[in-house]
Parts: structure tokens; sequence; C-alpha cells
């Protein structure tokens, strides 16, 4: 089959390997129909991440057709159409009982290599790295999905692929970073970051019932885009202070409920944003946190901060006496998706949210190349690729 | 477990953990009944002194494991300082496919996944 495979930094091309085979009683092998290139893939294409190997097969966010199943699946047959989370969890573990998927007990096959570095492991992920189970990604033609008897989520017949792609990760990505940030009436909603899963989040911070949701970022069709979906917007790049512009915009409160979907790879003009982005150049600090530090000063007292950005390891000159000082909560952590990949399927099927708004680019798999170049640099408007093989 | 050597050693609520160099000393938690974990402890074939209690919580099992450490060269030990390697490793391996196979009933694995590095090789 036709994969895209990691080579190296800035590196990817799509290669001809072996089709994947079933491994274990619970698994599926899709035929990809659909598949997206995530924000946080390209933390891999520019070589933020450790662990990735040349030759791993990317990609996290992907849907496709039943073609074969292991013995003991029984909930899904040859034909089924399924949209498949990013995180892999197996339904039967504490965690997942308790609907932490992301924190799945048994899915990661190299738990010992992410408990050495983070006390305990956390569930795996597709096409994201040896730390998260160096499971072969879904930018392929076929993937090998475990536990297809519990992650995958049977999509309707009437709806079509795009509507429901992102289900994957990005949708429920930005539904739990507004359910993180505990809005409640009345409450003011900060989502720094609009690319697709601010853009979600800005979504999901109005369904949630915020009453003003102000959108920040630099690139003016990403603002564009969430200011008709009802945000207020504020472009960093014509702001002298940001922290200021937005207790501005609060009457001097700040807002009370702060959103990150950054990550790791913060662009930042001020002088820290600078100096943080020299340290990563030269491997003296894995995450930028330019936006963290902002949203700890921006944030009104009491309120909390929600963080959904991806961050590799550790930080720098963390601010902690301020959330201390002003009360905050901080809240993080990779998104629980199959908790709500069903509810979310609704809202769209109810016309609730309309996710194939935020794509701006069509390719073939053979594109992908390109695609990540162009969505890396941020050319030709792109906010999200989405590849057919 | 009285006379291990390594171990947990609760003393008015107060808990030290400690190890010899003679053995390792591993948990885990399987989210099923004491009964059925008890029971398939006699047929996993792993090394070492069990012992099971309830969780609390009803998080199902609690498996406590000390097993003689794995006899390592002076050099291996040594590399092993710099490098973080686990003396107790194959027993922590073990344990966490003993916690899946009774919770999930399968091990995770990618071995034999397609990779780009196949086809390098062919």
């Amino acid at each position: 089959m036709r994969a895209v495979c990691w080579e190296g930094k800035k590196d990817v091309r799509v290669q001809t390997v072996p089709d994947p085979t079933i491994l274990n009683p619970r698994d599926a092998i899709v035929k990809i129909t659909a598949t997206a290139i995530c924000g946080s893939d390209l933390h891999l294409y520019n070589g933020r991440i450790p662990t990735m190997e040349a030759g791993d097969i990317l990609g996290h966010e992907f849907m496709g057709e039943v073609v074969e199943t292991g013995t003991s699946v029984k909930n899904l047959k040859k034909g089924d159409r399924v949209v498949v989370p990013f995180d892999i969890a197996c339904g039967d573990c504490t965690p997942c009982a308790k609907g932490m998927y992301s924190a799945c007990d048994n899915s990661n096959p190299n738990a010992p290599l992410m408990s050495a570095v983070m006390g305990h492991a956390g569930a795996a992920a597709f096409g994201y790295t040896k730390t998260f189970g160096h499971y072969a990604g879904g930018q392929a033609e076929f993937v090998r999905v475990p536990y297809a008897d519990f992650g995958p989520l049977k999509v309707p017949d009437e709806m079509e692929d795009e509507q429901v792609l992102f289900l994957s990760d990005i949708f429920p990505t930005g539904y739990m970073a507004a359910e993180n940030a505990g809005i409640e009436p009345g409450d003011t909603v900060a989502v720094w970051g609009c690319g697709p899963v601010g853009q979600f989040a800005v979504r999901s911070a109005l369904m949630l019932g915020a009453e003003r949701v102000i959108a920040i970022d630099r690139h003016v069709p990403r603002l564009q885009l969430a200011e008709r979906a009802g945000a207020e917007t504020l472009n960093y790049e014509s702001t002298d202070d940001l922290v200021e512009a937005l207790k501005d915009l609060t009457a001097g409160r700040g807002p009370e409920r702060c959103i990150e979907s950054v990550g790791m790879e913060a662009h930042g003009t001020s002088l820290y944003g600078k100096i943080e982005r020299a340290k990563q150049a030269l491997k003296l600090e894995l995450d930028n946190a330019t936006v963290l530090r902002q949203m700890v000063q921006a944030c009104g007292k009491g309120g909390t901060i929600s963080v959904v950005g991806v961050y590799a390891g550790f930080i720098d000159k963390f601010p902690y006496g301020t959330i201390f000082g002003k009360g905050l909560t901080l809240r993080g952590g990779q998104c629980n998706t199959q908790k709500y990949m069903k509810p979310l399927l609704e809202r769209i099927a109810r016309g609730e949210v309309n996710p194939p708004e935020i794509i701006t680019h069509r390719a073939t798999l053979e594109q992908a190349p390109a695609m990540y170049d162009l969505f890396e640099r941020q050319k030709d408007e792109c906010i999200k690729v989405v590849m057919k093989p | 477990m009285s006379e291990s050597r390594s171990g947990s050693d609760r003393k008015g609520g107060t808990a030290d953990y400690f190890e010899d160099g003679e053995t390792v000393r591993r948990s885990v938690t399987v989210r099923r009944p004491q009964i059925d974990v008890e029971q398939a402890w006699r047929d996993a074939g792993i090394t070492g002194e069990a012992t099971f209690s309830a969780a609390p919580g009803d998080l199902g099992t609690e498996v406590r494991v000390v097993a003689p450490r794995q006899q390592q060269s002076a050099l291996k030990e040594i590399i092993g300082a710099f490098t973080g390697d686990d003396p107790g490793e194959s027993l922590s391996t073990q344990l966490r496919a003993f916690k899946a196979q009774l919770e999930t009933g399968e091990v995770a694995t990618t071995h034999g996944q397609p990779s780009g590095r196949e086809r390098k090789s062919q």
C-alpha cells in the first residue's frame, strides 16, 4: 500500500510499504477513505518531538471502511464506515472505566518509555512516536486499528466523510478544551490559537454557554473564520500588549476562562517569545511556554486555564506563583476522544456545527509532502488539509 | 512476604519503600476480582512471590510481587546506572502483560505492522 512516512525533520515521503495485517483478536483493518494532517503532526514534521524513527507511518486523523476484523470483534463487519479516535484505548482498564481514555493502562506497548519521563504512561496514539506506542498511522491506504471493538464509531450512511472526519481528534479536542474550562453563564472565554482545534474550541465554548468568546491569532483568515462562528477577535501582532488588551476588553477583569490551542511551537512576538524560540532551536528547551505565560497573566482571578495544545516535556520559568496568587485552576491533557465522539456526531447531525467549513485544502495522499510544507509554512491561507488515498 | 528483603514496610500508617540488591519488587492493579486474578496467576508462570489484596474503591485487585533480582555483569550495572535501566524490567513487563491479558484478553503489540523501514530492507 501507499503510506506517508516520516523520514526526518521536514522530510515526509509517500512510500510503498507492506499492507497491515490483523495482529491481535480485537484488531480490525480499515481502508482509509479520508485522512487529515493535524497541527500536532507539524510538531513531528519540525522534529520537535523525540522518538520518531525514519520510516514511521504518520497520521492520527482518519476514517474509512472496515475490510477485515479479528476474531473478537463482534460489533463491526466488513463494509461498515467508521471514524477512528486518534488515541488508542482498551475500554477495560480503570482509566477507561472512568472515561479517561487517553490515560488507558493497556494500549501502549512502550509504556515504560513514557513512564520513565512522566511517572506513568498514557494511552498510545496512531502515528505519533515510539513514546506513544509506535503504532502505524492512518495517512495511508489501510490501517490496523487495535481494540476495534471499542474505539471506532460507526458513521450513518447519510453523513459524508468530511462531516465526521474531525470526530477523530480536533472537534472532540476543542470541545474537551471548552468543557475543561468550566464555562459558566456570563463567562468571557479567550481562545489562544485559531487553528483547527481553536476553531472547534471557539464553537464549543459558544455551545456550552459562553457569553463572549475572544479568539486570538495573527492569521487574518483564521480570525475571520472564528468571527463567522460568533467570536470577537484579537490579532496579537497588531496589539502592543495582549494581556492589557484582554483586560481592556473585559473592563479590567480578564477573561474568566482561557483556552490554549497552540502548543509547544508558539510564535510569540515578545522578547520572552523570541528567547524561547531560540532555546528551542538550540535544543535547550523542548517546549515554548510563551502562550502559557500570557494566559496565566491574562486570566481573571479565580479563573480556569484549559490546555489542549501539545507540549512534550519540561518548561522553563513557569509562573506558578501567579497561579497561586490569583487562585487559578490549570487543566490539561490529551483528549478522551471516545467520550465525545457520539454526542458530537449528534450535534453535527442536528446542524449545530458544520465541520467542513474549516477545510481549506483537499488533496490526494500522493500530495502529502507538498501539503505538509504548505500547512507548516501557512501558505495559501491553509487552515486544514484533508487527503483521500 | 515477611521474609522478603524488598518491600513496603508499613508501621502505624507510615510506609517506607526499600529494595535490597538481591530482590526486586513490582506491583500492579488489575481491574478484575481477586479470585480471578489469583487463579490466573497460578497459570501465568511469572517467577516471584505474589500477594493479593482488594484495591480500594472497587478498583480491582492489587498484586505485589517480589522476585529474585536478575544478576547482571558489573559493566551492565554501571551502564544501567547512567541509562536508567530498570533491574526489574523483566518483572515489570510480565506484570503489564498479565494485567493486559486479564483486563482486555490480549497484550498490545506493534510487532509485524508495516513501516517505511520494511520497504528499505526489501
